[in-house]
């Protein structure tokens, strides 16, 4: 009962009652907004004080000269440069950056910090401090090698690098903008995953599933009269010296389904933050299994539901499938995807769009109604259970404890951002590997 | 480097994980705060000793309550960060704010309680000092520098005792050094290494920087803030100079100190055995004159009957007034103009000055002309009553005033030291418009009075060598003297019986007459006309120095006229000859012209030798005050104020006036102005492509980078500015996909590798001008322009 009663008194006087003036007053939690203030009474107690006040006055602003001309002076003739890759990694692949500083001044220039979101995974409140130069000697132009291990997909740096300097007392920081090179996208990481779905589809393709319909690879299925267009090499030899007609072969037909993978990418339907967001492991299950299904040249399509119409929201694996890992690198995160902008496409609409034929895997959550609603046997549900993926603080987190079992019947399920890509890979030995 | 799981770098720095102790820097700061709060309160409390065992226990209360913390959570730190710990960690503060409390009211029967206020300053110390111990909690070590300065703050504004300051100058440097850790633990935690090496000196860098330098250093030397600036007076105590600063161990400028040995060094002087003056001759201002304008020309013109006592006697008179200076003959044979050293200059000071340029310190004043000679004229002559001299103390200081009233266009004042050298003077060289006056150590009435010319004479046969005077003038706004002082243009009476309306009859009257005529048609009397008779005189005639003068000539103004210039006395005479003519009260005065090129950098002061000296025309409109006005080119002219507004409109008015007189030129300029406008953006690439052809000629080696410029320019100019994130392959590939890579390879070869393109310089200018042509500006606002057009109906 103490203890309730203390925690709730504790979360009142913790609690944010006017987060919209916080812009306002935030400043004076910084040793500048102190310093402001240190001048402004200083100035007060000289006045109607005493003429220590006057000394105080002079100290503080001393320290606040000093603290904002430095810094600005050493940015002045400060020049730096990113250098990148072009190309393309997955998430949690080693890539090295070389980050480039000029100094034009006969003075070294001391402590300078380089601040930009290099995907990696960070605490909300943490700020995104990449790396840190001691000391930039003078007149010289030093070359750092960074080995960086982005955490997270998107484009790489995701916005801009800046420099910083704060030195010596950190009141003031002096920003430039980093120039880069090039950009590195990066995909979702992939799960190995084996078997392939048993072809359904009159979609021809030039490998993988033999079915036995007539065509020009496999076995022999039977034999017909010759047709114009048909190759000479199909020419069974017995039959028609038998029938004195000049007979064929007909073979079987590589066959193979058309494949549209559906994530339901609604901000509504996720739980969690960061890597480990129920959001994001949806994207990196959809991505591996465009990415297993391209394996098999099986023609695969990547739709994503939930999104606002501004966002690409299909592509395919006509061209390779860098298109579609392309688009999901490129897709928003949820915390973007939270901002204010309701999604336009309704999720009905694209379900009948996009799984009107062919096999169809949805990826979503118990929230998404599609999966809900799902009752096609053409349509495999992935679910990911929120329960694994919420936030401590979150309501999801405790009443989803209970359901850590993942639920019998048609589908992947997928429970716990720990062990997601061990329970799809065995979802999905379990229902397309035919030898499992 | 290693990479952990979480983060780029570890943020963490080594050896901190795991560790409960408290920064050092904060719990310096907040122990400081504590002391200095027992320091005040010990000055005010009954007993020491319950103070000390209160500062023992508060101080070791919160390390007690860390210590069962830490056995609670068996010292793992990680859990100092969970939210349950964090509120804990606040419900301990509370507590210990709420002991003080209870201690305070627990002795208060014994009689040592406190006041409510101590008790609140005690409270917040005692959790500063918690959050200092708890400094690993989020927000606490913050938290407890802010409060330790803060009480600091307060008890040092409160406080007059000198241990309380000591202590908090060591707050001070201990509150710096907290925050320099606190920015160093922030790069030290993702600190990386790398490899440097030493930039290339480019020659061209190298010249231009060493021509900066120079440029800067002779800007510095030659700007005039040196004289007005705190060069001008220094900015120690003992620098000497204007503005008080006058020590007795000063080293330099006019108000030197007297304690000082001063050897050879004329401008550093005190009390000392140096004989430099002793036996060097102080010149008059005769002496002075005729060094300067050389002798007067014997007088053989007037062949009149006369008797020889008479002519004896006139002979006589005019050869005691100009030994005696009351004389100035405008026949003379040259006016020298000699160069002479710094050593020269300062051997043969008359008087030092500080204070700004240009100023006419007036030691003489004309008022009779006969068209050879200006005489003073007798004292009655002076229409103008003097006013009487006043002695006031300021701050215990006496100060000379000119008891007056002062017109309202003389808004500004000036101050200028003077320090006497060899000039052998008895009155007080100053500013015409003089108004007040200060000698060290003189506060006797008596000592000075009027002359007859209206100048402020020391009581004594000349002003003591070494003397320092400070003088203040008033300055004229000639703005408000064109528009405020009305005149009224004098009847022929006061022309004949005003001295200072005096004209000789001779042949220049009726030449000078016609010319005033010509230079004021048109123009409203008052200041108006006389800046327009002074410019025409400035103007229209030549100053020659090696003039020669026929001693025949009736008068000296026509032979001026009639030469089309003369020396710069003549000017003064011409110009107050035509002054009278239209009807202005005109005198002549002499004395020493100060200008900038006097002023001697080293010594921070100017120095006044027999070059100075100079002439000019003195004017009165208000029948009080008379104003220096320059006739004699290239000399400068009075010195005056204006404020910022009429300055402004002066300006605008100057437009007006030569938008007016030059109707084509004018709209030339505004065609120009409106195509430049218009065209703002083509006219711009345009004189970048010029600069792209220079280099592409001069240096090559930057061809590279000017083509890179010229193209952010032409996106800038178009609406759509390359961020500097942006890489220029993707912001130019999304006007032309198609674009070929060359020259982003050849950028990001040069930029981004580290290597120099192995191009011919040719090829390299192919491969730039191919790319400057594929990404014209056109193109760029036709691809900026396609979105508007696809949105509109």
């Amino acid at each position: 009962m103490l203890r309730k009663f203390l925690l709730n008194a504790l979360r009142i006087a913790n609690y944010d009652f006017c987060p919209s003036w916080n812009r306002f007053l935030y400043w004076l939690k910084e040793p500048v907004g102190w310093t402001v203030v240190g001048v402004v009474f200083s100035l007060l107690v000289g006045l109607f004080v005493g003429p220590q006040g006057y000394v105080l006055a002079f100290a503080f602003i001393a320290l606040l000269g000093l603290g904002l001309v430095w810094p600005w002076v050493s940015m002045k003739g400060i020049r730096c440069s990113l250098v990148l890759p072009d190309g393309r990694v997955c998430e949690n692949e080693k890539l090295d950056v070389v980050f480039r500083v000029k100094n034009y001044w006969p003075v070294p220039v001391f402590g300078m910090m380089v601040k930009g979101d290099f995907l990696q995974t960070l605490a909300v409140d943490e700020e995104p401090v990449a790396f840190s130069l001691k000391r930039v000697a003078a007149w010289s132009e030093a070359e750092f090698r960074i080995p960086i291990v982005p955490r997270r997909r998107g484009k790489l740096p995701s916005g801009d690098v800046v420099a910083t300097n704060g030195f010596p007392f950190g009141l003031f920081n002096v920003s430039k903008t980093v120039e880069k090179s090039a950009g590195v996208l990066v995909w979702p990481s992939c799960t190995s995953l084996d078997g392939f779905p048993l072809a359904s589809s009159n979609r021809i393709s030039l490998q993988r599933a033999l079915q036995d319909r007539p065509g020009d690879d496999g076995e022999s299925i039977g034999v017909r009269i010759y047709r114009n267009g048909d190759r000479m090499r199909n020419v069974h030899w017995a039959q028609t010296a038998r029938s004195q007609r000049l007979m064929v072969r007909e073979r079987q037909k590589v066959s193979s389904t058309e494949v549209t993978v559906l994530i339901d990418l609604d901000a509504a339907s996720h739980e969690g933050h960061g890597g480990d967001s129920s959001f994001e492991w949806a994207i990196r299950i959809a991505a591996s299994i465009c990415a297993h299904l391209d394996l098999g040249r099986a023609p695969v399509r990547i739709a994503c539901i939930g999104l606002p119409t501004s966002k690409q929201i299909s592509a395919d694996n006509r061209a390779g499938i860098r298109a579609i890992m392309d688009l999901l690198a490129g897709l928003p995160g949820l915390e973007a995807a939270l901002k204010p902008g309701a999604p336009s496409q309704t999720p009905a609409q694209s379900m009948l769009e996009f799984t009107a034929g062919g096999r169809a895997f949805l990826v979503g959550t118990e929230r998404s109604l599609q999966i809900q609603n799902c009752r096609s046997k053409n349509v495999t549900p992935v679910m990911v259970s929120l329960a694994g993926f919420a936030a401590e603080d979150s309501d999801s987190f405790s009443r989803g404890t209970s359901e850590d079992h993942p639920p019998v019947g048609q589908g992947i399920f997928i429970t716990t951002a720990e062990t997601a890509a061990a329970q799809l890979a065995q979802g999905w030995d379990r229902s397309f590997d035919h030898a499992y | 480097m290693p990479i952990e799981k979480n983060s780029l770098i570890d943020n963490q720095p080594k050896g901190s994980r795991g560790s409960f102790l408290p920064g050092s820097g904060v719990l310096l700061t907040a122990f400081l705060a504590m002391v200095t709060v027992y320091l005040f309160r010990a000055g005010h409390s009954r007993g020491a000793a319950i103070l000390w065992v209160e500062l023992a226990l508060f101080a070791c209360l919160p390390i007690a309550l860390l210590y069962l913390l830490r056995t609670w959570l068996k010292n793992d730190s990680d859990m100092l960060r969970a939210k349950d710990v964090f509120w804990v960690s606040q419900c301990g503060a509370i507590l210990v704010g709420a002991a003080v409390v209870v201690w305070h009211r627990a002795i208060l029967p014994f009689g040592f309680g406190s006041a409510s206020e101590i008790v609140a300053l005690t409270v917040l110390q005692s959790v500063g000092w918690y959050l200092a111990v708890f400094s690993r909690v989020r927000g606490f070590e913050k938290a407890s520098v802010l409060l330790s300065g803060a009480l600091i703050f307060f008890v040092c504004c409160m406080s007059d005792q000198v241990e309380v300051f000591v202590v908090t100058a060591v707050f001070a440097f201990a509150g710096l050094w907290w925050l320099l850790a606190q920015y160093w633990s922030q790069l030290e935690a993702k600190s990386i290494d790398g490899e440097s090496r030493m930039l290339r000196l480019h020659v061209s860098a190298v010249s231009l920087t060493a021509v900066a330098m120079g440029l800067a250093i002779c800007a510095a030397v030659s700007i005039p803030f040196a004289q007005s600036g705190i060069f001008d007076q220094g900015f120690m105590p003992f620098s000497g100079g204007e503005n008080g600063w006058q020590d007795e161990f000063a080293i330099s400028g006019v108000g030197d100190g007297e304690m000082l040995a001063a050897g050879n060094n004329a401008t550093t002087t005190g009390a000392v055995d140096s004989n430099q003056f002793i036996e060097d001759h102080k010149p008059s201002i005769y002496d002075v004159t005729t060094e300067k304008y050389d002798g007067p020309v014997g007088k053989r013109r007037r062949v009149r009957t006369v008797s020889l006592d008479l002519m004896a006697k006139h002979l006589h008179e005019v050869k005691q007034s100009e030994q005696a200076g009351r004389t100035f003959r405008t026949m003379r044979n040259s006016d020298k103009t000699t160069d002479i050293k710094l050593e020269d200059r300062i051997t043969k000071a008359l008087f030092f000055v500080e204070g700004s340029t240009p100023a006419r310190f007036v030691t003489n004043r004309f008022q009779r002309f006969d068209g050879w000679d200006w005489t003073n004229g007798s004292p009655d002559e002076f229409e103008t009553k003097f006013p009487k001299i006043t002695l006031d103390k300021r701050s215990g200081i006496p100060v000379y005033r000119i008891a007056q009233d002062i017109p309202d266009f003389l808004t500004g004042r000036r101050s200028h030291r003077v320090k006497i050298m060899r000039l052998d003077i008895n009155t007080i060289p100053a500013p015409a418009l003089v108004s007040q006056w200060h000698i060290p150590y003189v506060d006797t009435i008596d000592m000075f009075h009027w002359n007859e010319v209206g100048l402020v004479q020391f009581d004594g046969d000349c002003i003591p060598t070494h003397t320092v005077i400070d003088v203040q003038s008033l300055v004229p706004n000639y703005h408000l003297l064109r528009s405020d002082v009305d005149f009224e243009v004098p009847s022929t009476e006061q022309f004949s019986r005003s001295p200072g309306l005096q004209i000789p009859e001779d042949n220049a009257k009726s030449a000078i007459h016609s010319l005033v005529s010509d230079w004021t048609l048109g123009i409203r009397p008052g200041w108006t006309q006389v800046e327009s008779i002074v410019g025409h005189v400035r103007n229209d005639y030549q100053l020659d120095s090696a003039w020669k003068t026929d001693d025949q000539a009736e008068s000296t103004v026509q032979c001026f006229l009639d030469n089309g210039g003369g020396p710069s006395y003549m000017f003064a005479t011409t110009c107050a000859m035509a002054l009278r003519s239209a009807g202005y009260k005109t005198r002549l005065a002499s004395g020493f012209l100060v200008q900038e090129k006097d002023y001697d950098y080293k010594a921070r002061q100017s120095i006044v030798t027999a070059s100075n000296l100079h002439v000019w025309p003195e004017v009165c409109l208000d029948g009080r005050s008379w104003m220096a006005v320059e006739p004699t080119p290239g000399y400068p002219a009075p010195f005056s104020v204006q404020t910022t507004w009429q300055w402004a409109t002066a300006q605008a008015w100057a437009i007006l006036h030569w938008v007016k007189d030059n109707p084509i030129q004018t709209a030339v300029s505004v065609c120009l102005s409106c195509c430049a406008l218009v065209f703002r953006a083509e006219l711009i690439t345009w004189l970048m492509l010029l600069w792209w052809l220079l280099v592409r000629f001069l240096w090559p080696q930057a061809l590279l980078k000017t083509t890179r410029q010229l193209i952010d320019l032409r996106f800038w100019l178009a609406g759509d500015r390359r961020p500097a994130s942006e890489t220029i392959g993707d912001w130019c590939r999304r006007v032309e996909p198609t674009m070929p890579g060359v020259f982003f390879d050849l950028w990001n070869a040069k930029n981004f590798s580290g290597r120099t393109p192995t191009l011919s310089h040719e090829d390299l200018a192919v491969a730039c001008q191919g790319f400057m042509k594929s990404l014209t500006l056109k193109k760029i606002k036709d691809f900026l322009a396609l979105p508007k057009k696809a949105n509109k109906p």
